[in-house]
């Protein structure tokens, strides 16, 4: 009984004590910051806190600001006892630091004192948090409701002392809007607001994108109020909402600033002076001042007002930890130095194997790389093994370190048509991944070649030279089918082949049909209008994917289909899909196998060739890669690491060396282009649909 | 007019059989007829021996994902009504959790009653620990209901957030309480999700589109368990406590070791230099999807499904078995039974459960598009239990209300359901401090030590870990247990946390001599939970074996642990695998060496930065274009160039074609001054690019710089008259933009407002 009495007396106390010191002493701002969360000069709560409570302190008001030194709900509550107003700017929702506190903190409230909530501090869980943020402030951030897009509202003066002293602003900031509001506006007064475009809701739907109530609020023009202003019934207390504040250099603009600091000023029960809070703009060294300890952070704030780790337990370092432990890169003299020191002393075939091939593979589609030391050695020893596999791969290996006589070996296999054809074939692929010199002159005689001809074609890919379109499109005519896939390929990815390709397309030489789709979108974009104005244009997109949807459903109805042609449709399949994809174990493997898909359904064929980008998995986004002689190729990427990227393009799988690319740009969109259908006659689309709904393979017409 | 409604059927019949999936052929959608539950039923080629009853269907359920058995043998199904598309579900507060009570055994539920209907989007469940585990993607939630009252204590709290729903068949899945205490599930291939506990900053989070991750109840923590596959939807446990998923496109079956890397499908595994994923374990094929997995562990259905793995196969609309028979430290999966046709396209078995009087439990989403690109039937949906003929009913259980010594003694149940909810409730009570530990340590160590087989030894053994009965010296004690997977679990178990260098000197020991090769497969996942330099001793031992040379998990486990540490430490690890006997070490060490190295910190695709620039560099700018921030910069970012054509410069690259890289800042134009924006600004070599100057969003100035635009000095002044903007706030963006697309650098000597 007597400790509850005193504890009441106790409470009395301080109650009296405050209403009496208020008159005397200035008006007392506690801003309490949350942890650290975002990247740097984001969220930065106790770096904002800084910059504001400086200035409030610096402005000769009656105010006296004060920052937490913790982090979160101060442990002792009692700081918060005397203040007027109370900032609160950290993390919401979830981990908003008032979570565990409402019932303490509501007292405050209760008392009379203000608040100002800035940004994510602004959003409250549903229920009591989010109903006690409604009696406190008026309004809070609402999952499933309110959404946060980055934007630029232009912010006009609303009658409140909160404008006091400022001139009409625009910012771009995280500015979080559709607030869930108090169902009866008494006391709420709109700060900033403005009406914000469709182009806010880019995103899809969820918890903070999008929802379909704000969907309509927007459709509908609705204003949107970013900060507001609060008083609570019977004089109980002010409140002030700011969504705004993501971004830490937003408040270099003094607009901005001076709002929140009159606002500050207002919930403190303090009059706005008719020109506003005072403050400086703070100079860019401040504003890299304060920081939280952030990866990646410029600056660290002292050691002392780091709050300090709980103790971690100890746990095995996750994969991003060890990489970036193995400070050391690797050497790559070094490593094949000791691999070729353990290939002169290791006695065990099979050990000399698993290394070659190791080696092999992971210097796959390099060339000239120097040698390690005493390599001479290291082979005679190798190419006098009892095992023939031991001595090839030991060949192979000499090549990529540019071994003369091992070229010449692989140059005289080359012209030697009683070497196995599949020898031959690798001896001309290995020589032209090592670029070798001498390959040149012998090419164009191997364009001749029965076996080599579709190789050497190709090689023309890697290896520039002048000559190469007027030697292929000479041929082109006599050219198989194979033959001319791979020509239109090579004098497609260099840009003065391709203007020769051109050339020939105009002088019919290439007939238009022989150019596949993923072909000329490339072109179209290595020449632009060079190409476009002899092929015509390869992205003709309507601006409307769904009504471009709704006018092939129109065209292809069932009256319209029973006139369609399957067969025509397998034809004109083989030209444009073909290439990519599989149907009925027949076609490339870039894209998905269609022959399991949901083909039959019209709409599933209609979107994925309207919108192929609309939900793109990264396997197969195009990405482009131009080397820095000149090679553009197009394809999806198959595999990476540090040295190669290796690309699954069109007709062949490519090994790129890192070194020789000049620059690489992966495309958001799909690899399968999105004009396909509209580039087609009316009647092709039908055949092709047709086709495509087949069940069973069916024959090519004639 | 006979013959007219003739040729009708034959008409209709005619159009049917022409678009129709056939059974047993890979199809997505198909014009099934509506069945309703009791045709189904009907349609099902049930076993000799066995019954089908409908547990529940629609209306009482409908778009139900995922289900569960709670202590008293109520199953709780998670109805998904928010689900549209693989592209989209609605937001809406539709998705309902509720709890289904066969009071009399007959295989019919008799009550049922919402948990709650106030959720969205959700995709797994687990009960458990006073409340509920739920899959809502972005979120991982728990909601509490302490009382058991069957209502929500409160709201859901998050536990983890950052799971995507960039498939929304492929989310957090397949929940499942493991052997070892900690909760498992799936997750599918083309979702990535950046899981954390709420506010983790984005470098901390963990990455995840395909695999098998795990939560711990009590220490509150996330871990991957194993990384690939392609759409899990299955995952349990065998009887040795050995994990098992099933999936769909890739084949279908993987035995999952703690720390693999499997079988991904379509995209390069998270570290490039894996080189060598482990490949399924199965030696036969079905069509692509599968739903669930459940080893048959109960004691109702005839002895020889025992340990067989029942799945649902979604395209073949069947209830299948597979057996495993061990091979190493793996096991090859052998088709078992093609149990039970469906015979009905619409039938999609998503989820297989087996229940306390041994029935087995099929979930069936039930439409006729079996992929999830629609929704065809629906608020349909239905729970079918397969029992043997005659079962007689049992009396419900209401595992909560017994006795310590009551849940230890049923750890030697034949039927698992009682075993696993169980051992749930020990380690319930061991977190709140209600548990008698001694006597149930007593308890369980008795059973450990008199237990027959190493599945019973087992349980006391998971049991004892989840009550947090096995210390240190108790676990080194098992290290010499006779049973393998005694001592397989004991290497799991002191790598929890990281093994002490006592633990660490006995694996040394085993991964010498173990005459297990379980036992070493347990080493070498134990291995990933080291540091570096605490690996070396055991891979040098396990490195030894060449009778794991054939292994399925062994030498890629040991690769897996081993290829952090070869860009460091190339001479060691060459070492090593010279004096061991693993020629794919061996080849694939040589390789890694060769292969160079990622940029230190691994960047995902192209190196460009949309959005605000980093901190660095927009300190870095300050000194050539005070008072700018860098926005959308393309390739490579800010580059600073101490000397670029005789003066310091930087570098920017637009984001994209149509998207500039941006230099901005707000700026006050001051009153009666003319105030002039100068900038000096340069190409590269062979390339040129459009600058523009933006105020308040409207172009006041634009210019090519390229070669036929510069000064002598290569370099081009420009100046932009702001003056009248004088009095006013403007905001000013200079663009770096493309004007083709090629090498559209731009290059910045000066940016500066001068007020004169």
């Amino acid at each position: 009984m007597k400790s509850v009495l005193s504890t009441l007396l106790a409470s009395l106390f301080v109650v009296l004590a405050i209403s009496s010191s208020q008159a005397a002493e200035k008006a007392k701002v506690v801003f309490i910051s949350g942890k650290p969360s975002h990247g740097p000069m984001s969220h930065e709560h106790r770096a904002g806190n800084m910059i504001l409570a400086k200035r409030l302190n610096q402005s000769g008001l009656d105010v006296e600001a004060v920052v937490l030194p913790d982090l979160g709900y101060p442990k002792d509550p009692s700081v918060l006892q005397d203040a007027d107003t109370i900032v609160v700017f950290g993390t919401g929702h979830g981990g908003h630091l008032l979570n565990p506190q409402l019932k303490a903190f509501d007292g405050l409230m209760k008392k009379g004192v203000g608040v100002v909530m800035i940004h994510w501090a602004t959003e409250a869980v549903k229920g009591e948090p989010g109903d006690k943020f409604l009696e406190w402030m008026g309004g809070f951030c609402d999952l499933d409701w309110s959404v946060n897009p980055h934007w630029t509202p232009k912010f006009k003066r609303q009658n409140h002392e909160i404008w006091n002293g400022v001139n009409p602003f625009s910012v771009n900031d995280e500015w979080y809007y559709h607030m869930r509001f108090l169902d009866d506006p008494t006391g709420l007064t709109p700060i900033l607001t403005d009406v914000p475009g469709p182009e806010t809701l880019r995103r899809s739907d969820g918890p903070r994108s999008g929802n379909r109530h704000v969907r309509r609020s927007v459709a509908n023009g609705e204003t949107q109020h970013v900060a507001w202003a609060y008083e609570r019934p019977d004089g109980k207390g002010r409140g002030f909402g700011f969504t705004g504040g993501h971004v830490h250099m937003n408040w270099r603009h003094d607009a901005y600033r001076k709002i929140m600091l009159n606002a500050i000023l207002w919930t403190a029960g303090v009059e706005v002076p008719r020109n506003g809070v005072p403050s400086s703009t703070p100079t860019i060294d401040e504003m890299y001042s304060n920081l939280d300890p952030k990866k990646g952070s410029p600056a660290r704030p002292p050691a002392s007002a780091i709050p300090k780790p709980a103790a971690a337990r100890p746990q095995a370092p996750s994969f991003q930890q060890l990489r970036q432990q193995a400070v050391r890169p690797l050497d790559a003299k070094r490593s094949l130095d000791l691999l070729a020191r353990r290939l002169d002393t290791v006695e065990d075939v099979s050990v000399q194997l698993a290394l070659l091939e190791g080696m092999l593979s992971g210097l796959q589609g390099s060339r000239n790389v120097s040698p390690p030391s005493n390599w001479g050695v290291t082979k005679a020893r190798l190419a006098a093994s009892r095992s023939r596999k031991v001595q090839q791969l030991a060949q192979e290996l000499s090549q990529v370190f540019g071994d003369q006589a091992a070229i010449e070996a692989a140059l005289a296999k080359l012209g030697d048509v009683s070497v196995k054809s599949a020898e031959r074939r690798s001896a001309l692929k290995s020589l032209v991944t090592l670029r070798a010199p001498e390959l040149k002159e012998r090419l164009e005689r191997l364009l001749n070649d029965e076996v080599l001809q579709l190789e050497a074609i190709r090689a023309y890919g890697a290896m520039a030279d002048s000559r190469a379109p007027k030697l292929i499109l000479d041929r082109y005519a006599r050219l198989d089918f194979q033959g001319k896939r791979a020509a239109v390929e090579t004098l497609s990815s260099r840009k003065e082949y391709a203007d020769a390709l051109v050339l020939a397309l105009k002088g019919k030489t290439v007939p238009r049909s022989d150019i596949p789709t993923y072909i000329a979108r490339s072109l179209s974009e290595l020449l632009g209008e060079r190409f476009t104005s002899v092929f015509g244009d390869v992205q003709a997109l309507a601006e409307d994917k769904e009504q471009l949807i709704d006018k092939y459903r129109d065209l292809l109805t069932d009256k319209h289909m029973a006139k369609a042609d399957a067969r025509k449709g397998r034809e004109t399949f083989e030209l444009v899909c073909a290439a990519c994809h599989q149907l009925y174990g027949h076609g490339g493997k870039i894209g998905p196998d269609l022959t399991g898909s949901n083909r039959g359904d019209l709409d599933y064929i209609l979107l994925n060739m309207i919108d192929p980008s609309a939900d793109v998995p990264d396997a197969y986004k195009q990405l482009t890669v131009n080397t820095k002689d000149g090679r553009v190729l197009v394809g999806t990427l198959a595999a990476e690491d540090g040295q190669r990227l290796e690309l699954n393009t069109v007709g062949q799988k490519i090994t790129v060396l890192k070194r020789d690319i000049e620059s690489r740009s992966m495309s958001p969109l799909s690899m399968m282009p999105e004009g396909l259908l509209p580039a087609l006659p009316e009647s092709q689309v039908r055949d092709l649909v047709k086709y495509l709904q087949t069940t069973h393979q069916v024959e090519l017409p004639n | 007019m006979k013959t007219v409604s003739l040729l009708i059927i034959a008409l209709v019949t005619g159009s049917t059989t022409a678009s129709a999936a056939v059974l047993g052929e890979q199809h997505r959608t198909s014009d099934a007829p509506f069945l309703t539950p009791r045709e189904a039923v009907a349609k099902m080629a049930i076993p000799e021996g066995f019954d089908v009853s409908i547990f529940a269907a629609e209306p009482t359920i409908g778009e139900p994902i995922a289900f569960t058995f709670d202590d008293r043998g109520r199953i709780w199904v998670v109805e998904n009504y928010n689900y549209i598309n693989r592209r989209s579900h609605t937001d809406e507060k539709v998705t309902r959790i509720q709890i289904l009570e066969d009071t009399d055994s007959d295989g019919v539920f008799d009550t049922k009653k919402t948990f709650t209907d106030d959720l969205t989007f959700s995709s797994g469940i687990a009960v458990g620990f006073g409340g509920v585990f739920v899959g809502a993607p972005p979120n991982f939630t728990f909601i509490p209901d302490a009382d058991g009252d069957d209502k929500p204590d409160g709201p859901p709290e998050i536990l983890l957030d950052g799971w995507g729903t960039n498939d929304r068949h492929e989310t957090l899945n397949s929940f499942i309480w493991g052997p070892d205490g900690w909760l498992y599930g799936c997750h599918g291939v083309f979702t990535e999700s950046h899981v954390g506990k709420p506010g983790t900053a984005m470098a901390d989070r963990t990455f995840i589109d395909a695999g098998i991750w795990r939560w711990h109840p009590t220490k509150k923590t996330f871990e991957i368990f194993a990384r690939g596959l392609s759409n899990p939807w299955g995952f349990d446990f065998n009887d040795q406590g050995q994990g098992f998923a099933t999936c769909c496109v890739i084949p279908h079956l993987f035995h999952v070791v703690q720390g693999g890397v499997y079988h991904k499908q379509s995209k390069p595994h998270l570290n490039p230099y894996i080189y060598d994923y482990i490949p399924t374990i199965r030696d036969h094929k079905h069509l692509s999807a599968h739903g669930g997995a459940r080893f048959y562990l109960g004691d109702a259905f005839p002895a020889k499904y025992r340990d067989q793995l029942f799945m649902c196969n979604i395209h073949q609309h069947q209830l299948l078995t597979d057996v495993m028979t061990p091979k190493g430290s793996s096991y090859v999966g052998s088709h078992g039974e093609d149990f039970m046709s469906m015979n009905d396209l619409a039938w999609v078995g998503f989820s297989l459960e087996t229940g306390p009087e041994g029935a087995v439990y099929i979930l069936d989403w039930h439409d006729t598009d079996v992929c999830g690109n629609a929704i065809n039937f629906p608020n349909s949906g239905r729970i079918y239990r397969v029992m043997t003929k005659g079962a007689k009913p049992i009396k419900r259980p209401n595992i909560r209300s017994l006795t310590d010594v009551q849940l230890v003694a049923l750890q030697n149940h034949p039927n698992d359901w009682y075993v696993r909810q169980a051992r749930l409730h020990l380690q319930m009570r061991a977190a709140s401090g209600s548990l008698n530990r001694t006597r149930v340590t007593a308890g369980l160590e008795k059973l450990l030590s008199t237990a027959k087989s190493s599945g019973k030894r087992l349980r006391a053994m998971w049991a004892l870990q989840v009550i947090g009965a096995l210390s240190e010296e108790r676990l080194h004690q098992l290290l010499s247990h006779d049973d393998e997977y005694i001592r397989a679990f004991s290497v799991q178990f002191l790598s929890e946390e990281k093994a002490s260098q006592t633990s660490q000197n006995r694996f040394v020991a085993l991964a010498e001599s173990d005459e297990s090769s379980v036992v070493r497969l347990y080493l070498a996942s134990a291995l990933q939970r080291l540091s570096p330099e605490e690996r070396w001793p055991i891979l040098a031992k396990l490195s030894q074996h060449a009778e794991d040379n054939d292994d399925n998990n062994i030498p890629r486990m040991l690769w897996y642990a081993m290829e952090p540490m070869v860009p460091a430490q190339p001479e060691q690890a060459l070492d090593i695998v010279v004096n061991g006997n693993m020629p794919k070490l061996q080849q694939l060490t040589a390789r890694r060496m060769v292969s160079g190295d990622l940029p230190a910190q691994p960047q995902r695709g192209r190196k460009v930065y949309p959005g605000r620039g980093a901190a660095k560099w927009q300190r870095q700018i300050q000194g050539i274009a005070p008072g700018f921030e860098a926005w959308d910069v393309g390739l490579l970012g800010v580059v600073m160039h101490r000397e670029f054509r005789n003066q310091t410069a930087f570098q920017t690259h637009p984001l994209s074609r149509e998207k500039p890289s941006i230099l901005k800042q707000h700026v006050e134009v001051p009153k009666g001054k003319t105030t002039t924006l100068k900038l000096r600004v340069s190409h590269h070599q062979h390339g040129d690019w459009q600058l523009r100057v933006l105020a308040n969003d409207k172009v006041i100035a634009e210019q090519i710089v390229g070669p036929k635009t510069v000064s002598k000095d290569e370099w081009l002044n420009v100046a932009v008259d702001l003056s009248r903007f004088a009095g006013e706030h403007i905001d000013l963006t200079l663009e770096n933009r493309a004007n083709n697309w090629a090498n559209e650098w731009g290059y910045w000597g000066g940016a500066r407002i001068v007020s004169e």
